[in-house]
């Protein structure tokens, strides 16, 4: 079931999916926006649901088994609907975005969100897995036009995150370029501190470059070569000290329809 | 890493904060001498946007309004100049847009048509054909000509919104971006009824 409202400044969107099969439900989702005077904008999400979507597929997750069917011949009906729900967790999502355009050019958002997947229990020889525990990511990010020409588009992003189990905190500078009217180059640089619990310490410096081709038609085509730039320590044992490299080329293309 | 990031953070603001505190408000007024056309405009034209949030949610497409005078040696020309420029990534992102006809602004109730022409064809004996600078690139500078009065009736108005009509006749709306944009002392200046 769906409801929508919007006016002109107001959009709420809802979503209920409720599954008669297993008497439980399954996805709750809230989305509203709402633009001020000043062109401040608001954002809310609420979306409550099961991860992944309960169906009795998910009692495969973990098997050696391709199809239900196959499973039933192993397992009555009830014990697969049960192995699914074992297999499904609780998952909330909160968000608050606001987001303000500077001037003519520049745009700054922030954004809050927090993230809790439950946990799942063991069954049927699957493991328990441990819920997360409440996430919470804050991102900033500043977006530029033209800063290089009349069509570039740079974002600059800050992001922090804390759970129980770790902190993250990365910085991305994206930036695109246009070269003509078809070709468009995007540089992209990240850089990214982990800090886990447990004392394990990870940097992740990551550029890449990535080509993007428009076609006459509605193809685009895109290429991209990165790297990835591990050091991983431990502070429970200073003698640990790893780095890894990771090397990559994407190619692909994409249609609109 | 975390006081990094609070410091990048600060600085952003603080740059944002210095542009937005550099905007004065006066009348310019320059000599065209190879033309020997004195040239003055507001200080700095009106700003209306249009979004496309389907394409993007930071880029717009921007027109730029101001009123000018040009005077040759007594003889004196009014026009409302247009700045046409966009953020959007427009031929590869977004549809290309075709460069608008005339330009229609609500004046006591009732739509003002001014046919746009390209400001280099309006005023083309001028060295320095730049009236007005724009925080965005300029893609197309096109103006209106128009009489005195027609510029108070403009000024009287609160200009929140105008409608272009392209040469392939599609209609655009932009709204009010931010104020700014100070007509009436262009009027003053000019010798017209700026209040």
């Amino acid at each position: 079931m769906e409801a929508r409202y919007a006016d002109d400044k107001r959009t709420l969107t809802s979503m209920v999916d409720y599954d008669y099969g297993y008497d439980k439900l399954n996805a709750v989702l809230v989305l509203g926006t709402w633009r001020f005077d000043n062109r401040l904008t608001l954002t809310g999400l609420a979306d409550v649901r099961q991860s992944p979507i309960l169906t009795t597929r998910n009692a495969l997750v973990g098997q050696p088994f391709t199809s239900i069917s196959e499973m039933l011949g192993v397992f009555t009906e009830a014990e697969i609907r049960q192995i699914a729900l074992d297999r499904t967790s609780d998952m909330t999502t909160l968000a608050l975005g606001v987001s303000k355009p500077l001037f003519e050019r520049f745009q700054i958002n922030a954004d809050v969100t927090a993230v809790d997947i439950g946990a799942t229990v063991a069954s049927a020889g699957v493991p328990a897995i441990p819920g997360t525990g409440r996430q919470v990511f804050y991102t900033t990010s500043f977006v530029g036009s033209g800063l290089f020409g009349a069509r570039d588009v740079n974002v600059f992003n800050l992001r922090y995150g804390s759970s129980p189990d770790f902190t993250l905190s990365q910085v991305t500078w994206d930036v695109r370029l246009p070269v003509g009217q078809r070709l468009r180059i995007n540089p992209r640089l990240s850089y990214g501190v982990w800090d886990g619990s447990n004392g394990i310490h990870r940097e992740t410096t990551s550029p890449s470059f990535r080509v993007l081709l428009s076609l006459r038609s509605r193809y685009h085509l895109e290429a991209e070569i990165g790297k990835d730039d591990f050091l991983r320590t431990n502070g429970a044992d200073p003698t640990i000290r790893e780095s890894s490299i990771g090397n990559y080329i994407n190619i692909g293309y994409h249609a609109d329809f | 890493m975390r006081s990094i990031v609070m410091r990048i953070a600060l600085i952003a603001t603080l740059a944002a904060l210095a542009a937005c505190a550099s905007q004065t408000r006066i009348v310019r007024e320059r000599l065209d001498e190879p033309s020997g056309t004195t040239v003055r405009a507001g200080a700095e034209p009106i700003v209306f946007a249009r979004t496309q949030p389907q394409y993007s949610s930071s880029g717009r497409d921007y027109l730029y309004l101001g009123p000018v005078e040009t005077n040759r040696q007594g003889a004196r020309e009014y026009y409302v100049w247009v700045g046409v420029a966009t953020t959007l990534d427009r031929g590869y992102l977004v549809p290309l847009g075709s460069e608008p006809e005339r330009l229609f602004i609500d004046v006591a109730g009732e739509p003002m048509e001014l046919t746009l022409r390209p400001w280099k064809e309006r005023e083309p004996n001028l060295r320095e054909a730049r009236v007005y600078g724009t925080p965005v690139r300029l893609g197309v500078e096109l103006a209106a000509r128009v009489t005195l009065d027609q510029l108070t009736k403009l000024a009287s108005e609160p200009l929140q919104a105008v409608r272009v009509v392209d040469r392939d006749g599609g209609t655009r709306a932009y709204y009010r971006w931010h104020e700014g944009g100070d007509w009436p002392a262009f009027l003053s200046a000019v010798g017209g009824s700026g209040h």
